[in-house]
């Protein structure tokens, strides 16, 4: 009675327990036994010998008889595991008991650490999940949540594991911060509305600090359970916590980057920093870092420019993988603007300060020549025109697409009166050519009134007005789209002012000539997990060759690290995307001291054999053990060893 | 299943086996040989082997005084005309010798390894039983052409039938017809009992040759004891096959014993083949040591051995012929 209790109660233990009506085959099997083939036949003239070196008659007939026992033992054996792996059991009290389970698969940047050789963070986690979502029936439904770039749900509510398995092959861990408190309130929340006992299972390298904060967690009864599995344990790393670049104002062709290095281990690391620009190296800097210490540095570069160059910045930190856990934040990234000098072409009849700040600007090739002289032919040798006053015959604003600069006068019919001494009421300090521009105590004895351009000419051109002196502007800035053409006008003479005396006004013809150009001199930078401002009609896709992730669009958010190219129907750019977050990289803060929190030094089994079983569900070691049992009493029992 | 008596003769054992032909050049080295016999026997005819007796030969034998109705003819003068006594010259008597061979027809003498060897002659080596019909038909050549009486029994689970005396070279003839008819295949040898038939039913005292591999489970030193009680010098033809001193078998077999046809089921393993060459190495140790403490001629007779060259060199060199 109490054996057929402990059999019924076995039962609970089994998803699959009709599989049990296989233990029909058992009489089978014994048939088998019973039939199997005999050995060899070998008749000898006499026994006598045999039996000597056999020992006892008795003793061998008993031993043959236990032995071929033992082949009936093992077959029965491998038959119990076969119907075991086929019935499926499980061992977790709350998935047998019933309940829902959210697990929590933290796949933030620094799940990539390494472990051991070949095994990450990562790759325990997921390996942990596995376990757990195998283990998922429909009256004990499993929900898969990954917390980075932010906390989603990777996998409804399931009973099934096939529904589990392309997610689990397919979720890496990302370049980005994670969101593991967010996860975890969005863990309670999908279980809010559910019945029956709730867990919740956090796959992580972070942990609480104490239990105290497990508790709090879990302080009232309706609360689920949350159990820490933190799957880590304290490894040394070194990484860039910070990478820019810039072109510099007097030499726009050479670039200063900034990078800065820290030591998150525990011990000081010698190695070096190699920058280099397309792959080829441009310098390489010595590193010499003592424990829980940070250097910054600034370096000087002049990449060559070339037709085919792209200004692919790279800094590679170099140094030893002991102490270096972590590869991720390794890589330092910064599209350069490679540019050649615009060449600006000033059509004047002299005007002394436009002459000599053009000629002075390093950032531009400048030549000069009379509008009597000009020709239209001359708009395919130069990337920037001003015009100073008089505006040559066959440039108008329906007739010249090229970047233009009108200074004194307009390329339209105005309405010809004159403002006396305006003042800039208006300033937009945020529009690109009145960057750094200062215009405070500038005066300006007269500017031409500005009317605004004919609209049948100008449909498809944004005019903005950056600078204003009430109603009226100052600077009127136009520009097109499609095809891009952009075009400005200083309504006044700047001999007719004290602009030239100013520092403002080196700065303003500067970036009004470059703003012109189309180049401008910005470095698109992020670091993942930042949102991307993207243009409706605008994507980034990564570069690199073997990756296709899914473009970034407006308002994602970018998880991998990376150089991206940034279309659009304008056209195309590169950016860069860092991995650069300092507390991604503290891989040796892991947190012990609860609990519920297994080191991932215990929780890996040291023989990859071990290892390699210990990642299968039951079943499936079962089946595995069933074959091993099955070889073994072959090789005992059944080979033959032929002459 | 078991073998009956009526289970075929062995092969070989026809009308037109040529497994006991032997060419004169052979035979003529053979009337060289003689059986040796260590003691003397009483023979029923004149023959040429010395007896105990004295008799009319040309061998002197001894002295003893004259008494009256001794042949006058015997009285040696020379002694007479000097001691003045009367001698009569004794001679020896040469008389035949009685000797029997037992031929052991038992299962184990008829079997042959699984993958039967060659001779160096590139003919197929012979079973035990073969090679013993040829030696014993060699040394009953040798036997009849000294005049001796030759008698071939054979024998199994009990001593079965026999050739019945035969003597004088012109009876060889007999003695290979009936070594072809041999009787059919014993299943077992029961030397014990084949001894104490023999004993019984032969008289005549003389040579006595065991053919046999001796594979008796009852042991072999009781059945030599009880013929040295009863007054016979026995010889061992001890024939072997060199498949059982040195078996080249391996893996899981099930082995059967041709005479009991009991089996039992093994792994022959280095090691259990390295204990049965020990096993049998003690017991042929057991054997010869046997032999030698009773004054039993024994001699190896292997399969292997070419057949002339057991016959005129071991043999020879052993203390059976001379």
């Amino acid at each position: 009675m109490i054996l057929s209790v402990s059999a019924l109660a076995m039962l609970q233990y089994l998803t699959n327990p009709w599989a049990l009506w296989f233990a029909a085959i058992i009489p089978i099997i014994v048939v088998l036994y019973l039939l199997k083939v005999k050995r060899r036949p070998m008749v000898v003239s006499t026994l006598m010998f045999w039996e000597q070196a056999l020992e006892q008659k008795q003793r061998r007939a008993l031993f043959a008889r236990l032995r071929q026992l033992l082949s009936l033992l093992f077959h029965l054996l491998v038959f119990a595991l076969v119907l075991t792996a086929l019935a499926r059991p499980v061992w977790d009290s709350i998935v047998r008991d019933g309940g829902t389970t959210v697990v929590i698969l933290d796949n933030h940047a620094r799940m990539q650490t390494w472990e051991t050789p070949g095994n990450s963070r990562f790759d325990s986690a997921l390996r942990a999940a596995r376990a757990i979502l195998e283990q998922a029936t429909p009256d004990q439904p499993v929900a898969l949540l990954t917390t980075s770039p932010q906390a989603s749900v990777a996998v409804p509510f399931a009973g099934d594991f096939p529904a589990f398995q392309a997610t689990l092959q397919s979720t890496q861990p990302t370049d980005a911060p994670g969101d593991l408190d967010g996860t975890i309130r969005l863990a309670k929340s999908i279980l809010a509305g559910r019945a029956g006992v709730q867990r919740v299972i956090v796959l992580s390298d972070q942990s609480p600090a104490t239990a105290a904060e497990v508790n709090a967690t879990s302080s009232t009864n309706t609360s689920p359970v949350i159990e820490y599995r933190t799957i880590a344990s304290p490894k040394g790393n070194v990484g860039f916590t910070h990478f820019s670049a810039r072109a510099l104002l007097n030499s726009p062709q050479t670039f200063e980057v900034y990078l800065s290095v820290q030591n998150f281990g525990s011990t000081s690391v010698d190695g070096t920093v190699e920058i280099s620009v397309d792959g080829r190296t441009l310098d390489v800097r010595p590193l010499r870092l003592a424990a829980g210490k940070a250097q910054s540095e600034s370096v000087t570069i002049l990449p060559r420019n070339s037709r085919n160059a792209r200004g692919l910045l790279t800094a590679k930190l170099i140094v030893p993988p002991e102490v270096n856990a972590l590869a991720l934040d390794d890589l330092g990234r910064a599209a350069l603007p490679l540019v050649g000098l615009p060449r600006v072409l000033l059509v004047s009849n002299g005007n002394f300060f436009l002459e000599k700040l053009l000629q002075a600007d390093a950032s531009v090739q400048y030549e000069i020549v009379s509008p009597d002289a000009f020709s239209t032919a001359l708009s395919a040798t130069f990337d920037v025109f001003v015009f100073d006053g008089a505006i040559p015959e066959g440039v108008s604003l329906e007739t010249w697409s090229r970047p233009s600069l009108f200074v004194g006068n307009a390329p339209w019919k105005g309405e010809g009166d004159s403002i006396e001494q305006p003042i800039f009421t208006d300033v937009q300090e945020g529009h690109p050519v009145l960057r750094l521009v200062n215009l405070k105590n500038v005066t300006v004895v007269k500017a031409k009134k500005l009317s605004a351009p004919p609209v049948s000419n100008t449909a498809a051109i944004r005019w903005e007005s950056p600078l204003r002196s009430f109603e009226h502007s100052l600077l009127l800035t136009g520009e097109r789209k499609e095809p891009q053409h952009r075009i400005a006008v200083l309504p006044f003479d700047v001999a007719d002012s004290d602009l030239p005396l100013r520092i403002a006004f080196p700065i303003l013809i500067s970036n009004l000539v470059h703003w012109l150009t189309g180049h401008e001199q910005v470095i698109a930078s992020y670091n993942t997990g930042d949102p991307v401002a993207l243009a409706p009609d605008e994507v980034m896709q990564l570069l690199e060759t073997g990756t296709n992730p899914s473009p970034i669009r407006a308002q994602n958010s970018v998880s991998r690290a990376g150089f991206y190219e940034r279309r659009s129907p304008t056209g195309r750019s590169l950016a860069a995307v860092n991995a650069l977050h300092p507390e991604e990289g503290r891989t040796d803060e892991i947190t012990v001291n609860n609990p519920n929190v297994v080191p991932a030094s215990m929780s890996q089994p040291i023989n990859p054999l071990l290892r390699f079983a210990a990642g299968l569900p039951f079943w499936q070691t079962c089946a595995l053990a069933a074959l091993i049992l099955f070889a073994l009493e072959w090789r005992s029992f059944h080979r033959r060893i032929t002459e | 299943m078991p073998r009956t008596d009526s289970a075929p003769h062995p092969a070989g054992t026809n009308g037109n086996d040529n497994t006991l032909l032997f060419d004169s050049t052979f035979l003529a080295k053979l009337e060289q040989l003689s059986l040796l016999a260590r003691r003397l026997f009483r023979g029923e005819h004149r023959a040429e082997r010395h007896s105990r007796h004295t008799g009319s030969s040309l061998e002197f034998a001894d002295y003893r005084n004259y008494a009256l109705g001794d042949d006058p003819r015997m009285i040696d003068w020379n002694i007479y005309a000097r001691l003045d006594r009367l001698f009569v010259k004794l001679y020896e008597r040469e008389q035949d010798l009685t000797i029997a061979f037992l031929m052991d027809t038992s299962a184990s003498m008829h079997w042959s390894p699984p993958t039967p060897a060659l001779e160096t002659s590139g003919k197929i080596r012979p079973s035990k039983f073969n090679q013993a019909r040829r030696i014993v038909a060699a040394l009953s050549y040798i036997a009849l052409v000294n005049h001796d009486r030759v008698n071939i029994h054979w024998c199994g689970d009990g001593l079965g039938g026999d050739m019945g005396f035969l003597r004088g070279k012109s009876q060889f003839h007999g003695v290979l017809n009936f070594l072809r008819k041999a009787p059919p295949v014993h299943r077992r040898t029961a030397w014990m009992r084949i001894v104490r038939e023999f004993v019984q039913r032969q008289k005549k005292r003389g040579l006595v040759f065991l053919c046999s591999d001796m594979f008796d489970p009852a042991g072999f030193e009781e059945p030599l004891a009880l013929l040295q009680r009863h007054q016979f010098e026995v010889h061992l033809l001890h024939v072997v096959d060199e498949a059982e001193l040195e078996p080249q078998v391996s893996g899981d077999v099930e082995l059967t014993d041709a005479e009991t046809e009991l089996s039992i089921e093994a792994s022959l393993s280095e090691a259990v083949v390295g204990r049965y060459r020990a096993a049998v190495k003690s017991w042929l140790d057991r054997l010869d040591a046997v032999c030698s403490q009773r004054g039993i001629g024994s001699v190896r007779a292997s399969t292997a051995v070419p057949f002339e060259d057991l016959v005129l060199r071991i043999l020879r060199e052993g203390p059976i012929l001379k």
